[in-house]
Formats: structure tokens, C-alpha cells, sequence
């Protein structure tokens, strides 16, 4: 084992806890920050494989922006009513067995019964990641890549309508 | 049995037949949705018939005498190789009667433009009108006896809901459920018609019929009385005629435009088509059903008070007239005493309702209640309404059959067709013909003494001074002028006294026009003037009876009531065939309530039981595993506050469930 | 120098391929435009509803237009269900145009619309895994919008239910699509060799690869075992919105269905899930539908049966499918537009409310009969030739392979088309045959356009009976080869 196997190890033992950790705590603020450190470590663990640019982006997008925003909406609701956001489980037997019986069968076929060493690719990646990324979205990924455009557009509308009812039903 | 069907392409005058066709549709849509404007949609749909009309002459100029055009295509096909056609065959018959539908429809809107202009219901009324006229025209272009017979229904469909058009009037439901049931039962022959000429020959198509049919084959016979049957219902022949008299409880335009021009003749024309394969046992039948109905018709309008009445039994005996035509071989004659007949008799009708109407606008301006329709009320009309007095009189004139009217030149062609059977028990039914040429001329004498000629009678029921009646408009002016012109010989043939060359029976028939004769003319010219003069001595304005009409009851003796009760057919159908068919369906509905009844509540317990069934399946499985898992977040301490919300991972959880059976599935 | 003219090839290649987007281009601009014109034009208080909604029906015929075009020259299977879906479109915006009450946020009512039709033109169209996705998800998250436009608390909830189901699902099958990307290496599904990978990979992991991959498709076509949320959806979801849910995201996912077939069902046990689920969503959604008092539930159940149908006809021959596709969009639409008007008249949608009604609206009354007659499969509509055309497909099927599976597919179908009945007739059995205690009801206006719309769609349903020649000469201009 060496010490790039470990590192890897180590990112995806935090990742998994720090997810696990979300799930069983009942502060919403606690969770916000164990989703931080779930999404830090899974930058790493894309770095790690050699995909810098997605960790990038990653760190970029999900710690810089939308955590950074759900910790600003729990600090503005907390305000409202002055106690700490706590949430509530339901469920927790049949969930808990659910996801144990899903766990340990996906994890025996895909672990146990799938033959990676055949996967090996040979490709190399260009040296220049972001310049491949850029020109192939913009040229065979154009259409997804619009598409995804739309579909953030109309989400956006979306959000506005759904919120802004809310405010009309509080004044 | 596979038989290839030959497809036909549109020429340019089948595409303009269907314009023909489907304008008065168009118009049926617009007065539907168009419900705001009153009076720019009625006069856009008066418009469209106006157009409609000059297609119709168009096509009328290019078809006839010329080749007939026939567009046929692929309908449907049932299983592989049974197809059924579609088609639209022109020929001179078709675009005579397209000319003949298009123009009275239109006058009859412009008629009704006037008429109807206080009724609420004037857009429907509209759209009723658009929707008769295009299922008539369908009848008219069909090539195929099977799409003539959806158009068929639809005409009746239509006709019923005109009949019932003041459906708030109890009379005028039941007249139009009345008429309904009755044309059902003729319908019923159609059908039954049809199946057979199927299973024969394999199709329906009219040319092809009239090419391939045996005329030798006895189940043919069979077939055409069938469909003659559909022809008793629609055109109100003996036995089926008890509907038309109760059907002029619809607006008397309708009457004019459906129960004296257009739909009752739907009857005649469907003979006339199919005649060339008519066997010669079936022609006798109908030529004797023909001239029984028009003896029986004419009998009946002797003793009739109310004036729609009177003429709906004419165009019942008028009916019985081109009926025993096409039973006297004579279909060319028939249609012709059709064309003449659809003139003066709308010529009639829409007097008629031009005297109703002032009359009641009469009665409804000086809150006097009496019935508008009662000849015994009337009399002394020529003077206070001349223009609808001349009118009246000259399609009454026509009616008759004296000579230099239309009405003459046709009856003499079916008259002198009728003296080709005189074997046996067939001497039956020109005597019936000539019968009724003396009845006709009785009775509309009377009607013509009692309404327009001596005093006027309404002071006798209510205190008036003298009467007047509003002027008769001039939008009802032009189509009775229009209707009375064509009542004139002038427009059939050149010759007043000979109908048997005219222009109408040369371009229908294929066989040499039928010879001149000058007897029959002379007899029924005598017995036209003999029934006038008795009328005349009996109903002179001086006369006894005439000075106490108004106060003359229904019927006085046995005959009075035959006629005036249309030969008692009603109660004999209502004793007859009514009371068993209400005893049959009491039996049957007692078979139902034990038998079928049981069976829904065995089926009824049976449902109960798998609703429990199920309902236990939920409560101990479904619920119980609900309620397990609810248990069991109890004891942790961490009770669902929100049912909802917990319900939506339940919900989950089961589909979470479904998906790992399936994927252990998978594995195992 | 070789590098620019390989990036110029690209290029080239992409434009190219953008003139098959054209329909779904003009949607994107109407969705923009409307967006302007709204934002612009309208304030809170107006009633922009008409406006905003004749602005997207131009464009949305306009994409019908230019989509008879791209279907001209592809002439396959998925252009031809676009035109459908363009054409589920018209009539939903063209319902919904008779909205007399609709005032608050029609303008983005339809943006939001027009992004569910986007993402079902796009998975109808697209065998890229990664457009199918981005298809999906746009359709999902607007139709999670969509459910929340009755603005209240049963609405807010049921979307969010929605919300959660739709992100679980959605979950499967991405998780499904990375594996199969990983172990294919390539997001086009045309290139799949998926029984060369098996030799490379393993049976188990691919299979459960594009299991996992359904379980996202099923979701979207509410079949069983995916099928748990649409009942308190389509409850809850205004009227109309539940007629496009019902159909749209429904026939886009089968045409997606039937561009994968042939790389998807080289396994039996693929077929024998859909199979399988075929006969579970039949005999679950009619069973259910039995007891439900809500005329929009029962409805939804129905749907979850119909999904069942089409699982068969799918399994029969695509001329089927395509054939009991256009009727159940016709008949779906006109069922959902006679509930809205009921709706919109008394304010009611429970069946044993409509007591009585078939004597005080007798032409919504017959409607209604015709409308279920023909979703039961019964002459004279063309709900019964289309079922006619699935159960002889399924039949000649079954003659020729002998498998028992589509026999006992032939036998659920029939014995379902029975169970159907009672609960379809219900609606008919209380407007006409129940004697009303004379329950006095509120009666607003409701709109005569819609009837008389519903009234054409129940006379198409009616003709394609008489006449389905011209429907089935329209279906075989399909090239089904591919």
C-alpha cells in the first residue's frame, strides 16, 4: 500500500462518515458542515484521480457556493424564531434495514462479482485538461450542455414560484 | 368472395359536389358557436345556402343530359378484403334533386328570417336547419346504399330535433318521439335490406348493384321490399303514415322545408335509385301500397279543421302518388310529380305559416286566446291578406292537377303510367288513383271556401270589430313568389296539357317517353271539376253549414270520424301493438328483476367479499407493517409528529422494497 | 495545423447535428420570450393568463410545424412520438387557454411547461445517456413544480412527496447510468455492446447496471413497483397539469423505451422485469381503482392500469403501441378536461358528487360516458380497436414463440379490460342511473370552448372507430425498421 492508496482510503473514510454523520445528527447547522467536509473530501478524492479540474470545480460550486448559501439561510431562519433548526427521523427501523439489505447486496455484486481488471483503460489524458473540457463541451457535449442550461433556467422559475407563494401566504 | 374494389378519383365537379355538401355543415358549426349576433349569423347561414344553391345550378348545368360523373373511394375495411366504398355518383337524377334541396332550403331560411325572429332559440333553430339540409344532401350524393343509410338516420335525427324543436310543448315531444320511433321501424326493413343485397352481392355500391343484380333472383325481391320498408317510414306510406300529421307540431317552415319538400321524399328518391333492380312482384306492392296511401291520405284531409293538418295529409296522398309511380314503372313520373309537388306544397306550407303567424300576432297583440291554426276561426282572409290569397291559390291550383299548373303535367304521367297494370287485383290501383283526384279536389276547395272566402269568423268567439292583420313582410314575399312561380306549368314543359314530354321525365327516363294520351287528361280534368263543384255546393260562403262552422264540433258521424281520426290507425296501433308491447315489457322486466337483478347482487357480494378480502389484506399486512414499523419508532422514542410527511417515506420505503425483491431476484 | 482542422470537423459535425433540434430550438425561444413578455408586460394583478398562453401556442405550433418536417425526413419512430407529444402540447396549452379563473403566474405555468415538453422531446429523440438524464430530470423537476400550482397545502405537499420520490428514483438510475458508463465507456447507448461486456465484466453488475437504469424509466411511467406516487399527485396537481402528466412523460419515456430495446433486451431477464411489471401495474392500478371515491384518483389508478396496456403493446408490435398511444392521449385529455369542467362548474371531484349531474348538463353527461366507454376498450370507440390491435399483436406473438409470459400478458390484459369496467362506469352510474336526494350544488360558468374541444376529441375517439383506416395509414408511414 502506498501512500497515495492511503490518502485515497483516507478521503473516502471521511467522506463516508461525514455522510453518515448527516444522517444521524439532528441539527441542520451540524449537517450543513459535515456535508462541507463530506464535499471537501470527495474534491480530494478527484484530484486523486487525476481529475483536478472537477475538483476544481467541485470545491468551487458546492463549499463556495451553495454551502456557503444554506449556511446563510439557517443563520437568517434561526433568526426568526431564535432556536437551533432541528430536524426529526422517521422511520429509522425499516430505513436502516432497507439500506443495510441495499448496502450488502450492491456491494456483492458490484465489489465481489465484477472483474475490474479488465477495465483497465489505455487512454492518457491530454495534458491540458480545462482546454479538452472547454472545446469538447462546446462542441460534441453542446447539446447537453445546453440542455443542462435549460433545465437550471426552469428550476430557477421554479424556485421563484414555490417561494414566492410563501411570502404572500405569510403577510 | 374477395372482391377488388375500384377506387375513382375526384373530378372537379364531384369535389364541388362535396362543398355542396358540407356548406350546410359549416353553417350547422358557425350558428352553433356563434351565439352572440342573432341576426348577422342567421343571415351568414342564409348566405351560405345562397352560395350553396348557385354550386348546386352550377353543377346542375354541367351533369345533365351530360355523362354522369362518379368519384368513389376506400371507406373501411373489415378483416382483409372486405371493403366497404364511399362515394359520390352524379347523374341526372342527383343533380336535379341537389337543385330541388338547395333551393327550397334557402327560401325556407329566408322564410324563416321573418318567421322565427321572436323565438329564443333562433340560432338553434339555424343550426338545426344546417344540419337537416346536409344530411338531405348526403342522401342525394351517396353512391352506396350503406352511406346513404348513416345519412338516412341522420336525417331522421335531425327531423326529430325540428319536430321537437318547442320541446317545452308536451305535443311536440311526443310528435317527435313519435316520429322517431315510427321511421325506427321502417329503418329496421333498411337494415334488414341491406344485410341481405350484403350477403348476396357482396356490396352495396348502387352502380355496381344495378350492373350485377339478377333482376330474376327471388331473394332480391325480398331485399327491395326490405328496404321499401325504410321507404314506408321516411316517406309516411301505409302502414308507418301515422307520424307525419303529429309532426307538424314543429315550426311550419320545417313542415314546409322536411315534411312536405325534402325528407319525405328521401323515400321516393331511394326508390327511384334503386329501381333498375327492382323485381316486377315487388313493383306491384308498391305501386298498391302507393295508391292505398294516397286513397287513405286523401280521406283523411277531408275532415281535418286545423290547416297544417290539411295539407299533411295531402303530402301523405301526394306521397302515395309518386309511390305508386315507381310501382307503375314509372320513376321518371314519380320524380317528376316529386319536383312539382316539393314546389307548390313548400308554396303551401309557407302560406300557411304566413297566415299562422299574422294570426297569432293577431291574438298576441289583442290578449285573445284562440288556436292560429283553425280553419273554423278563419274565412273572409282574401281580402285583409290578398298577396298570400293568390299565392295560396295558385299552388293549391297545382296541388289539384288543373291544367297550366305544374301540379297537372306530373299526376297526369303517374295517372297515365298507373293504367299499365289492369290484371287482376292490380285494376286496384288506378281506380284508387283516379279516387283520389276527385277527394283532392273536394278537399282543397273546402279549405280554399272556408279560409279566404266569406266572413271573417273571429268576431264570432271573441269582441272585436272587424279584424286586421299585419302585412305579410317582404322576406316572406320573395320565396312565396319565387315557390309560386314554379307552381306555374311554364317551367316543366312547353305544352300545358302534356307533362309526358317534358323536359324532367326525357332526361330521366331511358326508355321512349311514355305516349300521349288524351283520355286520361279528360277524365281527370271532369273529376277535378266534379269534386270542386260539390265542394262548392256544400261550402259555398252562403250556405247553411258555412254560417255554422264556428261552431261545428270535430265529427258528428262514423265517417266524419274516419277521416277526421286518420282512419282511427292510432288507436288501433295503441290497442294493437302499444298494450302488448307494454305487456311483453312488464314480463321482461320481471325476468329481469328475478333473474338478471339476482345475478348483480351475487356479482354486487361477490365485489363486497374481495373488498373485504382486500380491505383485510391491508388492514393486517399493509397496515400491520405500517403500523410494526410506527411501533418500532416508538420504542426508540422518536414518534412521528407528521403523519404526512412519514407516509411519503413510507412510500418510499415500499418502492425501496419493490426494487431490492426485484434485484434479489436478479441474483437468486 | 491538424489539430484545428480535426476541432473544425468537430464543428462541422455539431452544427450539423443541430438541425434535428429545430422544434425543441423554437420552444427554448418561446420559453424565453415568455419569460420577457411577462416579466415585462405584467404585473401581479393582471390576468396574463390568455396573452402569455396564445404566445406559446404560436411558438408550439410553430415547433409542430417545423417537426412535420424533421419527420419527413427521418421518418422514424421517435419523430413521429415528438409530433405526438408537440401535439399533447397544443391541446394542453389550448385547455388550458380556457381558464377563466387562472390569474395567478401564467406566465410561468407555461415556461414550466414548456420545460417538461422539452425534456420529453429530448428523451424521445436522444439515446445519450447523459441527455437522457438531463431529459428526465427536466421533466421531473418541472413536473415537481407543475403539482404545486393549485396553491395549497395539499398541492405544496403532494409536490414535495413528489420531490422526494422523484430524487430517490432518480438516485437508482443515475447510479445505474454511471455503472454503465464505467463499464461501457461510452455514454451512447448505440454503441453498447452489453453482451461483449459481459464476457469482459460479468453477468450480475451489468444486469443490475441497466436495472437500476428502468427503475429511473418505470418512475416516470408510474408502473409498479414506481408507481406509489401518483395517486396523491394527481389528486392534488390542478386538473389539466394532470392531463400532460398522464400522457406526456408517459409516451416519451416508451419511445425511449423502444430506441434502447434492442441493446437493453438482449437479456430475457430485462423483458421478464417489464413483463412482470406489465401485469403488476395492470392488475395493482385497476384493483385500486375500484374502491377510490376521488374522480382525479381513480383516474390516476386508471393511468397506472393504462401504463400496464402499454407495457403490452409495447411487448406486440410498435404499430400498437403507437396506435393505443395517440387514442390514450385523446381520451386521457378529454377524461381530465370533463373532470376539470364538472370542476369548474359545481366544484367537485368526488364520484358519488356527481349524482344527478347527467340530467342538469346532459352533453358533459354523454361526453363523459363516450370518454370512459373508450378508455374501458369498448365499441363504438377507438379505445376498443386499439385494444382490438394490442391483444391480436399480443397473440401472433405468443403463436409465434409459444412463451408463456405474453400468453398470461394476453390473459391479465382481457381479464383487466373486465375488472375496468366498474370502476369506469361508476362516473356515468351516478350522473344518470342514481336517483339524487336533489342536492343543491353552486354552478359557476365553465367554459363552452372546452366542452365543445372535449366534444371534438370524444368525436375523434368516435371516428377512429369508423374510420381508423386514416390513423393506420398515418402510423404505417412509420419506417419501423430503423
Amino acid at each position: 500500500m502506498n501512500w497515495m492508496t492511503t490518502i485515497f482510503y483516507f478521503f473516502g473514510a471521511i467522506t463516508v462518515l461525514s455522510a453518515l454523520g448527516i444522517l444521524f445528527t439532528r441539527n441542520v447547522l451540524h449537517a450543513t458542515f459535515l456535508l462541507m467536509l463530506s464535499f471537501f473530501s470527495v474534491a480530494g478524492i478527484y484530484v486523486l484521480g487525476n481529475a483536478s479540474f472537477i475538483g476544481v470545480t467541485q470545491l468551487l460550486i458546492y463549499v463556495g457556493g451553495i454551502l456557503i448559501l444554506m449556511v446563510f439561510g439557517l443563520m437568517l431562519t434561526t433568526k426568526l424564531n431564535g432556536k437551533a433548526l432541528v430536524t426529526e427521523n422517521h422511520n429509522r427501523l425499516i430505513g436502516v434495514l432497507l439500506g443495510t439489505v441495499f448496502f450488502s447486496i450492491l456491494s456483492y455484486i458490484i465489489i465481489f462479482s465484477a472483474n475490474f481488471e479488465m477495465l483497465k483503460s489505455n487512454k492518457t489524458l491530454p495534458e491540458n485538461a480545462v482546454e479538452f473540457i472547454g472545446i469538447n463541451l462546446m462542441s460534441n457535449y453542446l447539446i447537453p450542455f445546453e440542455i443542462a442550461a435549460i433545465l437550471l433556467l426552469v428550476a430557477l422559475i421554479g424556485a421563484a414560484v414555490i417561494s414566492e407563494k410563501r411570502k404572500e401566504k405569510q403577510e | 368472395m374477395n372482391q377488388e374494389v375500384t377506387i375513382l378519383t375526384l373530378t372537379s365537379s364531384t369535389q364541388l359536389s362535396l362543398v355542396v355538401l358540407f356548406l350546410p355543415l359549416l353553417s350547422f358549426v358557425i350558428m352553433n358557436l356563434w351565439s352572440k349576433n342573432r341576426k348577422l349569423g342567421s343571415y351568414v347561414s342564409s348566405g351560405l345556402f345562397f352560395v350553396n344553391f348557385i354550386i348546386a345550378v352550377f353543377l346542375f348545368i354541367t351533369i345533365w343530359n351530360g355523362e354522369p360523373e362518379h368519384s368513389r373511394w376506400l371507406w373501411f375495411e373489415i378483416g382483409s378484403g372486405i371493403q366497404f366504398t364511399s362515394g359520390v355518383w352524379l347523374n341526372n337524377l342527383t343533380v336535379l334533386l341537389l337543385v330541388l334541396v338547395t333551393l327550397v332550403s334557402f327560401m325556407v331560411h329566408l322564410f324563416s328570417l321573418e318567421y322565427m325572429k321572436d323565438d329564443k332559440a333562433y340560432n338553434r333553430y339555424f343550426s338545426f336547419l344546417g344540419l337537416f339540409t346536409f344530411s338531405m344532401l348526403g342522401i342525394v350524393l351517396s353512391d352506396n346504399l350503406l352511406l346513404m343509410f348513416v345519412f338516412w338516420e341522420l336525417v331522421g335525427f335531425s327531423s326529430y330535433l325540428l319536430i321537437g324543436f318547442w320541446f317545452h310543448k308536451e305535443t311536440a315531444a311526443k310528435a317527435s318521439k313519435k316520429a322517431f320511433i315510427v321511421n325506427r321501424i321502417g329503418d329496421l326493413g333498411f337494415l334488414v335490406g341491406l344485410m341481405i343485397l350484403w350477403s348476396n352481392y357482396n356490396t352495396l355500391d348502387l352502380t355496381t348493384l344495378i350492373s350485377s343484380a339478377e333482376i330474376t333472383d327471388p331473394s332480391l325481391t325480398l331485399a327491395t321490399l326490405c328496404l321499401f320498408g325504410g321507404v314506408i317510414g321516411k316517406s309516411a306510406q301505409f302502414p308507418l303514415q301515422v307520424w307525419l300529421p303529429d309532426a307538424m307540431e314543429g315550426p311550419t317552415p320545417v313542415s314546409a322545408l322536411i315534411h312536405a319538400a325534402t325528407m319525405v321524399a328521401a323515400g321516393v328518391f331511394l326508390l327511384a335509385r334503386i329501381t333498375p333492380f327492382i323485381p316486377i312482384d315487388a313493383l306491384h306492392v308498391i305501386a298498391l301500397i302507393g295508391a292505398i296511401t294516397a286513397f287513405m291520405g286523401g280521406v283523411a284531409a277531408l275532415r281535418q279543421f286545423d290547416i297544417k293538418k290539411i295539407l299533411a295529409f295531402s303530402t301523405i296522398s301526394q306521397l302515395g302518388y309518386m309511390v305508386m309511380g315507381v310501382g307503375a314503372s314509372a320513376y321518371d313520373a314519380a320524380i317528376f310529380h316529386l319536383i312539382t309537388h316539393a314546389f307548390f306544397k313548400a308554396c303551401l306550407f309557407l302560406s300557411a305559416g304566413a297566415i299562422i303567424h299574422s294570426l297569432h300576432k293577431f291574438s298576441h297583440d289583442n290578449d285573445a286566446n284562440f288556436d292560429a291554426q283553425d280553419i273554423r276561426l278563419m274565412g273572409g282572409l282574401r281580402r285583409s291578406m290578398p298577396f298570400t290569397f293568390w299565392v295560396f291559390i295558385v299552388s293549391s291550383m297545382a296541388l289539384v292537377g288543373v291544367p297550366l299548373f305544374s301540379g297537372f303535367l306530373s299526376k297526369e304521367a303517374i295517372l297515365i303510367a298507373s293504367l299499365s297494370m289492369t290484371k287482376g287485383w292490380q285494376v286496384i290501383v288506378p281506380i284508387l288513383g283516379f279516387g283520389s283526384v276527385l277527394i283532392t279536389a273536394f278537399y282543397v276547395m273546402r279549405m280554399l271556401l272556408i279560409i279566404f272566402f266569406g266572413e271573417n269568423r273571429l268576431s264570432n268567439i271573441i269582441n272585436t270589430s272587424y279584424p286586421s292583420f299585419s302585412k305579410v313582410s317582404l322576406l316572406m314575399k320573395i320565396p312565396l313568389t319565387l315557390l309560386a312561380f314554379s307552381s306555374l306549368f311554364i317551367l316543366f314543359s312547353p305544352n300545358p296539357f302534356d307533362g309526358s314530354h317534358s323536359w324532367i321525365i326525357n332526361g330521366l327516363s331511358n326508355q321512349l317517353p311514355i305516349e300521349h294520351h288524351s283520355v286520361v287528361p279528360a277524365i281527370s280534368v271532369m273529376l277535378v271539376l266534379l269534386g270542386m263543384g260539390l265542394a262548392y255546393a256544400k261550402f259555398k260562403p252562403s250556405s247553411k253549414y258555412i254560417q255554422q262552422i264556428h261552431s261545428e264540433p270535430d265529427y258528428k258521424n262514423l265517417w266524419q270520424s274516419l277521416s277526421f281520426n286518420n282512419w282511427h290507425l292510432d288507436a288501433i296501433y295503441d290497442a294493437v301493438i302499444i298494450r302488448q308491447a307494454i305487456r311483453i315489457a312488464d314480463g321482461i322486466k320481471m325476468i329481469e328483476e328475478k333473474l338478471i337483478n339476482r345475478f348483480i347482487n351475487y356479482f354486487a357480494i361477490f365485489n363486497v367479499i374481495l373488498a373485504k378480502i382486500l380491505g383485510l389484506f391491508d388492514r393486517y399486512i399493509v397496515d400491520g407493517l405500517v403500523h410494526f414499523s410506527a411501533f418500532a419508532s416508538n420504542t426508540i422514542g422518536w414518534l412521528s409528529k407528521n403523519i404526512q410527511s412519514g407516509k411519503a417515506q413510507t412510500h418510499i420505503a415500499w418502492a425501496g422494497l419493490g426494487i431490492l425483491m426485484i434485484i434479489i431476484w436478479l441474483i437468486l | 495545423m491538424e489539430y484545428a482542422s480535426q476541432l473544425n470537423n468537430q464543428l462541422q459535425n455539431t452544427i450539423a447535428l443541430l438541425s434535428g433540434y429545430w422544434p425543441e430550438f423554437i420552444i427554448v425561444i418561446g420559453l424565453v420570450v415568455t419569460l420577457i413578455i411577462d416579466l415585462i408586460f405584467f404585473n401581479k394583478e393582471k390576468n396574463s393568463n390568455w396573452w402569455i398562453g396564445f404566445v406559446n401556442l404560436v411558438f408550439l405550433i410553430l415547433a409542430f410545424t417545423k417537426q412535420v418536417d424533421v419527420y419527413s425526413y427521418f421518418s422514424n419512430l421517435g419523430e413521429f412520438m415528438k409530433l405526438v407529444l408537440l401535439f399533447a402540447g397544443v391541446l394542453f396549452i389550448v385547455f388550458s387557454l380556457t381558464q377563466t379563473h387562472q390569474t395567478k403566474k401564467a406566465g410561468e405555468y407555461y415556461i414550466i411547461f414548456n420545460g417538461l415538453l422539452i425534456g420529453a422531446l429530448l428523451i424521445a429523440k436522444s439515446t445519450n445517456l447523459l441527455v437522457i438524464y438531463l431529459g428526465i430530470e427536466m421533466m421531473s423537476i418541472s413536473a415537481y413544480v407543475l403539482s404545486a400550482f393549485s396553491f395549497n397545502k395539499n398541492s405544496a405537499e403532494a409536490s414535495l412527496k413528489y420531490l422526494l420520490f422523484g430524487a430517490v428514483s432518480s438516485a437508482f438510475m443515475l447510479f445505474g447510468m454511471s455503472l454503465l458508463y464505467g463499464f461501457t465507456q461510452t455514454l451512447n447507448i448505440n454503441d453498447f455492446e452489453l453482451l461483449h461486456t459481459v464476457k469482459v465484466i460479468g453477468d450480475l453488475p451489468i444486469k443490475l447496471a441497466v436495472f437500476m437504469t428502468m427503475f429511473g424509466f418505470l418512475f416516470k411511467i408510474a408502473a409498479t413497483p414506481m408507481h406509489i406516487w401518483s395517486p396523491d399527485v394527481y389528486e392534488a396537481t390542478p386538473t389539466f397539469v394532470v392531463a400532460a402528466f398522464s400522457v406526456i412523460p408517459k409516451l416519451a419515456v416508451f419511445v425511449l423505451l423502444f430506441n434502447i430495446a434492442d441493446k437493453f433486451l438482449v437479456f430475457p431477464e430485462v423483458e421478464l422485469l417489464l413483463q412482470f411489471t406489465a401485469i403488476l401495474s395492470l392488475t395493482i392500478g385497476n384493483f385500486a381503482a375500484l374502491w377510490q371515491k376521488n374522480a382525479k384518483r381513480m383516474l390516476a389508478y386508471s393511468s397506472i392500469a393504462h401504463t400496464g396496456f402499454l407495457l403490452i403493446a409495447f411487448f406486440a408490435n410498435m404499430q400498437s403501441f403507437v396506435f393505443y398511444g395517440l387514442v390514450y392521449l385523446i381520451m386521457n385529455f378529454a377524461v381530465f378536461g370533463l373532470v376539470k369542467v364538472v370542476e369548474q362548474k359545481f366544484s367537485i371531484t368526488d364520484i358519488e358528487q356527481y349524482i344527478g349531474l347527467g340530467k342538469k348538463i346532459p352533453l358533459i353527461g354523454v361526453l363523459f360516458v363516450v370518454a370512459l366507454i373508450s378508455l374501458t376498450g369498448l365499441p363504438p370507440t377507438a379505445g376498443f380497436t386499439a385494444k382490438i390491435l394490442v391483444f391480436s399483436g399480443i397473440w401472433e406473438k405468443y403463436l409465434t414463440n409459444h412463451n408463456p409470459v405474453y400468453l398470461s400478458l394476453f390473459v391479465f390484459g382481457l381479464f383487466n379490460t373486465v375488472v375496468s369496467l366498474f370502476y369506469y362506469l361508476k362516473i356515468p352510474y351516478f350522473m344518470f342511473i342514481k336517483k339524487s336526494n336533489e342536492v343543491i350544488l353552486n354552478e359557476h360558468k365553465s367554459s363552452t370552448v372546452l366542452t365543445y374541444l372535449i366534444g371534438s376529441l370524444v368525436f375523434v375517439l368516435i371516428l377512429c372507430f369508423f374510420l381508423p383506416n386514416s390513423l393506420m395509414d398515418m402510423i404505417y408511414s412509420i419506417n419501423f425498421a430503423q
